[in-house]
């Protein structure tokens, strides 16, 4: 169980690092790799709840809600898009990432494991 | 999982990662969300090992840069990096856009102004001004390249996340800056303050389909109402002993003179060339950003009319208002140099401001400094003094096309339909413009010749620069004027400013062959009446030795609003100052009014328009927001405007004319009304005219803003917005109610329009000074703030003192933050 925990955590620290320092959304794939001991469907799921909190402290740790609104807004009415779209879809893809990719060497593992 | 569920799940992987690629712009982190990031300003240590020793920053309250430096070039290098610091957008787009190469950002909706600043020769005269610079003036081109080395150490310290929002949207990077974009700028600005080429296309237009006659009573050489009195310089226009009657020229005989004529211009009929006038004209219009110059007020007080016995300077430039604003509030500190002021974003020094001992003011003289040529033209060559030359061509490529560019001995052929082609003559393409010197030594002033100095080297575009010492004042109409020498029709010969329509290129004696001398320019230095001012009005009266036949003057409204008050005055303070520079009295307004009641007070009238009658009959012709006669009374004139000039220009394609915003069309009403009240214009009777105007006016009113007239308030259909440079709407501030019209000196202007509300504010006084160098005291305002950031509480400090008409104390602003700079 502990070793859950600690894999959990490594997900979410490299979740962090890679919306701080390397933005594309193909880097997740990397943050989903730590939750392959979690069974496929469990890890889809932990993995995309995770990239959703993950991005969620991101924004909270760095802004103040007022100001993101109000840019969100004025976004928004330059693209067309609605400010909760433009807010919640990097994160979303982001978590999806995660997630498929959680599940994938989730899946990948436990063929290997069963094999053995 | 099965098999194909698998593969399912890593084609969606792949899928997902791929079109996320597109949207790293919304990264929570370092995407577009970043921008509401770092907002406030921090005491900071930064270490940039360019510079030569420690600089510091002290940035107050109401977000003016103090920067203090032992030397030049740590001061510019220092000031480039600070401007940087919070305008890099704005100053790299500025700079794109004067170097023509905007399409590089913003794809081909670029290109046509690319193509515009290219046909002006913005990019050419600015390479040629820094190959003069570099070999003649090394220290000035040391200064700008310091700045452009310090815009560039802020943009190497960047990562993605710092940059600002619009390079995020536009999905660009920041380029290197250099001298060549700060003199492009330069030379944009020039160009936006430089009159004479398209005014003498529009003069032509309007007289191409009318007649000398109404040519003249619509757009004559000297505004209505003009007299020695009013003209920047005060009296008959003798300069230095040196006059018309001098040399033996009667003033009104010359300007009785039709001077559309063929012994004028060369041209014999102007009808066949309407349509090779309007593609010019278009072929140069900048669709993208437009730095619009409607006017500007500067006034200088002596001090033997000032209260406290001080010389006291007045200045706000009229220009486009956009968020952010074109300038940056600044304090300039090294050695031999203390300056505060503005600086435009984007180039070093600062333009308008102050020292300890001096200050300064810029307004545009609206005499030409540009002129339009007609071309005979046959393949590669053009006809000029009874050759075929060769046409010099000049190439450049935008978006991967090359594009060529013909010039004649006059400029470059901005329109030509093959055999005919207009050409744009510009001092600038012939003379280095040694204006970005003469900045450095107005910053560098310290005493009232000094300034002096610093006038004679400004030459491009002409301004009235409007100087202060603790001793002195005087007002000097500085710049290169090009001089045509004309036969009149009684076969004297005289120099003459400029044309009234497009001049014949084909024949050498219309080309310009010299300047007006820098002693005879128009000035006035501690004139007896204790005030001069120049609001864009007239240079000089009549006898001016070298006649402004292309002066294309705004109407005296805001010069009649200055005189009115000052000349009634025994001695004024400080104070006064404030007051008359925020004044919303219109004085065209005031002058009308008269005629109008008297025409109105015998009419049987509706209740409403018995309720609208009494509003005006008592108002002082000021345009406050919360007054219902402003509404009214603009209304009416726009109804006038309708019922007369536009049934008339419309259908020529002249509706240009009605369309400006300082026009000359209330004076015109005020002059018929006062000489001509059968004229065509009124249908043949002002009276009935005035009662059929406000009868549709108060209809219109009614049927817009219902009949309450309590909400007819001038603030509900007079209203500002400050545009983003970008034309981005959401990154817009407004729109708010906004005082004064286009004759009050806290202007608000609109054309005569028909619209409720009226067209949005977008032009005005892009900052305010009010300066006594001698009791150290600084009244200043502008509306804007420092930073582009539209979410910092900085972006836009000052707009609300602005909208209030209230001004800062420049002595009493507290700082908020320390920025060290060491090497």
């Amino acid at each position: 169980m502990k070793k859950y925990y600690l894999m959990v955590v490594l997900s979410a620290a490299i979740a962090i690092l890679l919306i701080i320092y390397y933005p594309r959304i193909y880097a997740a794939i990397i943050a989903g790799i730590p939750l392959l001991f979690i069974r496929s469907r469990h890890a889809f799921i932990l993995g995309f709840l995770l990239g959703i909190l993950v991005n969620i402290a991101v924004f909270l740790l760095s802004y103040s809600i007022g100001l993101i609104s109000k840019l969100a807004d004025t976004i928004s009415a330059l693209t067309g898009l609605p400010s909760i779209v433009l807010l919640i879809f990097y994160p979303l893809l982001f978590s999806l990432v995660i997630g498929i990719s959680a599940a994938i060497f989730s899946e990948i593992y436990f063929r290997i494991k069963k094999q053995k | 999982m099965k098999v194909w569920r698998f593969i399912v799940l890593v084609i969606l992987l792949i899928l997902i990662s791929y079109i996320g690629n597109s949207f790293t712009l919304l990264n929570p982190y370092s995407g577009i969300w970043s921008s509401a990031s770092n907002l406030n300003y921090n005491n900071e240590t930064i270490v940039i090992p360019s510079l030569i020793s420690n600089v510091t920053i002290k940035i107050d309250r109401y977000s003016t840069a103090h920067i203090y430096a032992s030397n030049m070039h740590d001061l510019m290098f220092a000031q480039g990096y600070y401007v940087a610091s919070q305008r890099l957008f704005e100053m790299e787009f500025f700079g794109l856009v004067a170097a023509g190469n905007v399409s590089s950002w913003v794809g081909s909706l670029g290109l046509k102004s690319d193509i515009a600043v290219h046909l002006i020769g913005i990019p050419q005269n600015a390479l040629m001004n820094l190959n003069f610079l570099k070999n003649n003036y090394p220290s000035i081109y040391s200064y700008l390249q310091s700045y452009s080395d310090g815009v560039n150490a802020y943009i190497s310290s960047l990562n993605y996340r710092d940059l600002p929002l619009e390079f995020k949207l536009l999905n660009v990077n920041p380029y290197q800056y250099s001298p060549y974009y700060i003199l492009c700028f330069a030379q944009f600005m020039a160009w936006s303050l430089t009159h004479g080429f398209e005014d003498e296309l529009r003069s032509a237009l309007i007289y191409a389909k009318t007649n000398f006659t109404f040519a003249n009573l619509l757009n004559p050489i000297y505004p209505y109402f003009t007299n020695g009195n009013v003209t920047v310089m005060p009296g008959d226009g003798s300069i230095n002993n040196y006059s018309l009657t001098k040399q033996g020229i009667s003033p009104n005989y010359v300007f009785s003179l039709n001077w559309y004529d063929e012994w004028a211009t060369g041209v014999k009929n102007y009808s066949k060339l309407i349509n090779i006038i309007n593609q010019s004209l278009e072929a140069i219009n900048d669709p993208y950003f437009n730095v619009i110059d409607a006017g500007s007020n500067s006034w200088i007080i002596t001090s033997n009319f000032s209260s406290t016995h001080t010389p006291i300077l007045a200045n706000d430039p009229h220009l486009t208002l956009y968020s952010p604003s074109l300038w940056m509030p600044l304090q300039l500190v090294a050695s031999n140099m203390n300056v505060t002021g503005w600086s435009l974003v984007g180039i070093p020094g600062i333009l308008i401001g102050h020292t300890e001992h001096t200050a300064w003011g810029l307004t545009t003289s609206f005499g030409s400094s540009s002129n339009a040529y007609i071309e005979k033209l046959n393949r590669n060559m053009y006809y000029y003094n009874g050759s075929w030359l060769p046409l010099k061509s000049y190439n450049f490529t935008l978006l991967g096309k090359t594009y060529t560019i013909n010039y004649t001995i006059h400029g470059p052929i901005v329109y030509s339909n093959g055999t005919i082609g207009i050409s744009l003559y510009w001092v600038a393409q012939n003379v280095p413009m040694t204006t970005v010197i003469s900045e450095f030594y107005l910053d560098n002033s310290t005493s009232f010749n000094d300034l002096l100095k610093a006038a004679q080297l400004w030459n491009i575009p002409p301004q009235n620069i409007a100087i202060i010492s603790d001793n002195n004042a005087g007002i000097i109409d500085a710049g290169l004027y090009p001089l045509i020498k004309e036969t009149l029709p009684n076969n004297k010969t005289l120099h003459v400013i400029g044309a009234r329509a497009p001049l014949n290129g084909s024949l050498p004696n219309f080309s310009p062959n010299s300047y007006v001398p820098f002693e005879y320019l128009p000035k006035t230095i501690n004139p007896n009446r204790g005030f001069a001012f120049a609001p864009n009005q007239p240079d000089a009266w009549i006898n001016y030795p070298y006649p402004f036949i292309g002066g294309y003057w705004v109407s005296n409204g805001r010069a009649y609003d200055i005189y009115l008050y000052l000349s009634k005055k025994s001695s004024v303070s400080l104070q006064d100052m404030v007051n008359l520079q925020t004044s919303v009295f219109d004085s065209w307004s005031y002058m009308l009014m008269p005629y109008i009641k008297q025409t109105l007070s015998n009419m049987n009238m509706s209740k409403i328009e018995i309720q609208a009658y009494n509003e005006i009959i008592n108002w002082d012709s000021t345009f406050k927001v919360d007054e219902i006669a402003p509404t009214i009374y603009t209304y009416l004139v726009s109804e006038m405007v309708n019922m007369s000039l536009n049934k008339i220009l419309k259908p020529l394609g002249l509706d240009f004319y009605t369309g400006e915003s300082d026009s000359m069309i209330p004076s015109l009403f005020l002059y018929l009304a006062k000489y001509d009240p059968n004229s065509n214009i009124f249908n043949g009777n002002f009276s009935k005219f005035v009662r059929n105007a406000f009868e549709q006016a108060i209809n219109y009113l009614s049927s817009k803003l219902g009949n309450n007239i309590n909400n007819w308030t001038w603030g509900n259909v007079h209203k500002i917005v400050f545009y983003n440079p970008l034309g981005l709407k959401p990154l817009s501030l407004g729109p708010y109610p906004m005082y004064g019209d286009s004759f009050s000196l806290a202007p608000g202007y609109i054309p005569y329009a028909l619209d409720v509300p009226l067209p949005y504010v977008t032009l005005g006084s892009s900052l305010r000074m009010v300066a006594d160098t001698k009791l150290q005291t600084f009244y200043v305002v502008f509306p804007g703030g420092s930073t582009e950031n539209f979410l910092s509480q900085y972006f836009n400090t000052q707009i609300n003192l602005w909208l209030k008409l209230e001004y800062i104390n420049q002595n009493l602003s507290s700082i908020i933050a320390t920025w060290n700079l060491k090497p």
